[in-house]
């Protein structure tokens, strides 16, 4: 692909992107034109049940979908170059089962001293507390053993540990209890805030650009880290920072959504398919706008597909992404004969 | 001039030595390997050489600088590495993998200037795989890949080039090739090249400066003598062969029973004997001069061999003694050897065996045969080798 042929994917990307924002403000239970949307943003005094909807509602979704989608893209992307091993996302840190256990617990907790209603706030801290707890546990075990394997294999074990509590946590809980944490654990936008959307884009847009930064380095541990000490990588500190921020990215994730499967494994795959190669300084880019359109689709289809039933995100993007998943582990086998 | 210069290097893992006094020196413009089995060591000190691994003591200086003081980033413009481990490689592009060569010199963002780009393209010119540019790596063979490694290390432009195996899994065709594009670099460029090898021959014929991993030590070998004195069978622990200096390759030992016994000369008996030993066929050859490549061929293989001094005709002493041993055998062997001056009395023995009543197969065209030896029931006549081989079969 040359460099014109790519900047006018990114072009069409970009547009396409604004198209789901717009269809994104604009399906819903209720129909709102693009007059009104137009109104509701920018016309200050209005306070109509639509410009609510639009802001109060639909706005913060959209934009919450973005960075999400992109963030756990993106985190999924550098799991793979860590791992060096296409079928990783952040999930196989345990990341999101961390997050789930002290969400569960703190449910749990909650209900038992008699509390009705959890805050969305201690809901935040106890996921956002427990993705943040394991991956200083997987950290403080990198910094120990060299073999990626090794890791890898540790982090599932994380993952499972976790769950394996979750499940008494499930087994502990009154029926009433459980359907709150079960439809958090499939993970959701509904319910976010404009000001949990906004942090959450204002903490991850930095990191987007921090991982750009580092694609050279990612580019060489591609080759394994042998070649990339040879080309002058530090590869040590590499890898400490790309856990650390994808960590903290799904972590960041998780804890306002829930956890989201599958964009950190499908995404980076369509974006190396769409691209033809996995040079990173153009695969980033490219990650970052699938994942906000996918997810942001996904989305509007949860929630307008069986309105008003809402689906959870979690079995949208599934749907999406097994299909790719599969494809791309047969295209694999196709091609592993050395 | 030296690039590369090692003192008192010790090697190991984990603070254990593997191979301790290694003072090894990488001249300007050649290329340097070190021999030696598989597990003998090699690749570690090939790893501690391109700071992959700590050694366990002793310093390397790259031009004049001790290599621990050199910063990464200096250090991947001075030496390149082609190292033998394998990474999974789908979706990437030949181009893209050249192209991080030239990382130590780009900026952040890793953004080619067109001077890099000239370095990517003669690289790919250099190893000739131009035309695999735009392919995906895990597309290609063996051979191209350890190609495209290579254009990666040329793309750094550095001085020094550490190649481990470089030449594993690749055919002949690809085998040579690349060692002939190391030679023309080193030549061309003024680099140097250090390479790990396991095929000696290839060593011994494309290589400068020859090291050899024996124990815990890393020897220089300064001249091919000590190459003759069975080093190389020594070094590889060879048991059913030997390695002969002057054919530069090995040859597989016969100690079977003598049956057969082969009249040769002038390299007419060198298929024979392989032919033979391939079958687990003992023979005795003669008579030979020291000249002889049968010569050379049936000493390695250890069988026995009545030999006469290089450039004089065969002494009638020697010949009674061939003409006394022809009769042990169940039958003779005449390779079709030209006969001239110094070698004429072969065809003694051949006669001689016909006398004797001794089956002869021969290798020669029939008509020359019947001027040679008369007419004789005695005598049966192949045309190649198989059929040589079927009359074997029939007269065991």
């Amino acid at each position: 692909m040359n460099k014109h042929h790519y900047l006018l994917i990114i072009v069409g990307l970009v547009i396409l992107l604004l198209l789901v924002f717009m269809l994104s403000l604009s399906w819903g239970s209720v129909r709102i034109s693009m007059g009104e949307i137009y109104q509701a943003l920018f016309a200050n005094s209005n306070n109509s049940s639509q410009a609510i909807i639009i802001k109060k509602i639909r706005l913060p979704r959209a934009i919450g979908a973005f960075a999400a989608g992109a963030a756990l893209a993106v985190a999924g992307l550098l799991l793979q170059v860590f791992f060096r091993n296409p079928i990783v996302d952040s999930f196989v840190l345990g990341n999101a089962s961390g997050a789930s256990l002290l969400v569960g617990l703190v449910m749990l907790a909650g209900f038992t001293f008699g509390a009705s209603q959890l805050s969305s706030t201690l809901i935040f801290l106890a996921a956002f507390g427990g993705s943040l707890l394991v991956m200083l546990l997987v950290m403080g075990v990198a910094a120990k053993v060299d073999g990626v394997v090794t890791l890898l294999i540790i982090g599932l074990m994380v993952g499972y540990l976790c769950n394996a509590f979750n499940s008494f946590v499930i087994a502990l809980s009154q029926k009433e209890q459980l359907s709150g944490f079960v439809m958090w654990g499939m993970g959701s936008l509904a319910g976010i805030t404009l000001e949990q959307a906004a942090m959450m884009a204002l903490i991850i847009v930095p990191f987007l650009a921090i991982i750009f930064l580092m694609s050279k380095s990612l580019n060489a541990l591609l080759l394994g880290d042998n070649y990339a000490r040879s080309l002058g990588i530090r590869t040590r500190s590499v890898r400490l920072l790309v856990i650390i921020v994808a960590s903290l990215l799904s972590g960041i994730v998780t804890a306002v959504t829930g956890p989201i499967g599958f964009v950190g494994l499908a995404v980076p795959h369509t974006a190396r398919l769409i691209l033809g190669g996995s040079n990173n300084r153009y695969l980033i880019p490219l990650t970052i706008l699938i994942g906000a359109i996918v997810t942001a689709c996904c989305d509007l289809i949860a929630r307008t597909i069986l309105s008003p039933v809402e689906l959870p995100l979690t079995a949208v993007t599934s749907l999406f992404g097994a299909p790719v998943v599969i494809y791309l582990l047969l295209r694999r086998q196709q091609q592993c004969r050395y | 001039m030296s690039l590369l210069k090692t003192v008192q290097l010790q090697v190991g893992y984990q603070g254990k030595p593997l191979i301790a006094n290694i003072n090894l020196e990488l001249l300007k413009g050649k290329v340097t390997c070190i021999l030696g089995p598989n597990g003998s060591g090699k690749t570690t000190i090939l790893r501690s050489i391109a700071n992959l691994l700590a050694p366990v003591s002793g310093s390397i200086f790259l031009n004049e600088q001790n290599l621990k003081q050199i910063p990464a980033a200096e250090l991947a413009r001075q030496m390149a590495v082609v190292l033998t481990e394998r990474f999974p490689s789908d979706f990437m592009k030949v181009y893209d993998i050249v192209a991080t060569g030239r990382y130590p010199y780009t900026n952040l963002l890793g953004k080619l200037s067109a001077h890099d780009q000239q370095l990517i393209d003669q690289a790919f010119a250099l190893v000739n795989a131009t035309h695999l540019k735009n392919n995906y790596f895990n597309e290609l063979s063996d051979g191209e890949k350890q190609k495209v490694m290579l254009a990666l290390a040329l793309a750094q432009d550095t001085q020094v080039i550490v190649l481990d195996e470089p030449t594993n899994f690749l055919d002949l065709k690809h085998r040579s090739e690349l060692m002939a594009i190391l030679k023309r670099l080193s030549k061309e460029r003024e680099i140097s090249i250090l390479m790990s090898l396991h095929d000696v021959e290839l060593a011994l014929k494309c290589c400068q400066n020859i090291l050899v991993t024996k124990d815990d030590q890393l020897l220089q070998i300064d001249n091919d003598k000590e190459l003759e004195n069975g080093l190389i069978a020594e070094l590889y622990r060879l048991q059913s062969a030997d390695y002969n200096q002057l054919l530069g390759g090995i040859e597989f030992l016969n100690h079977e029973q003598e049956r057969v016994f082969v009249v040769a000369g002038g390299g007419s008996g060198t298929p024979v004997y392989r032919l033979l030993t391939k079958e687990q066929i003992g023979f005795a050859t003669g008579v030979i001069h020291q000249n002889d490549l049968d010569y050379q061929v049936a000493n390695t293989m250890q069988v026995q061999l009545i030999a006469e001094t290089a450039f004089e005709p065969i002494s009638n002493a020697t010949l009674e003694l061939a003409k006394e041993q022809l009769q042990n055998y169940q039958f003779v062997i005449d390779t079709g050897f030209p006969a001239g001056n110094i070698n004429r009395s072969n065809l003694d023995l051949i006669l001689t065996a016909i006398q004797k009543g001794i089956k002869v197969i021969s290798l020669r065209d029939p008509r020359e045969g019947a001027e040679l030896y008369g007419e004789s029931q005695k005598i049966k006549y192949v045309v190649d080798y198989r059929e040589l081989l079927s009359q074997i079969e029939i007269l065991k």
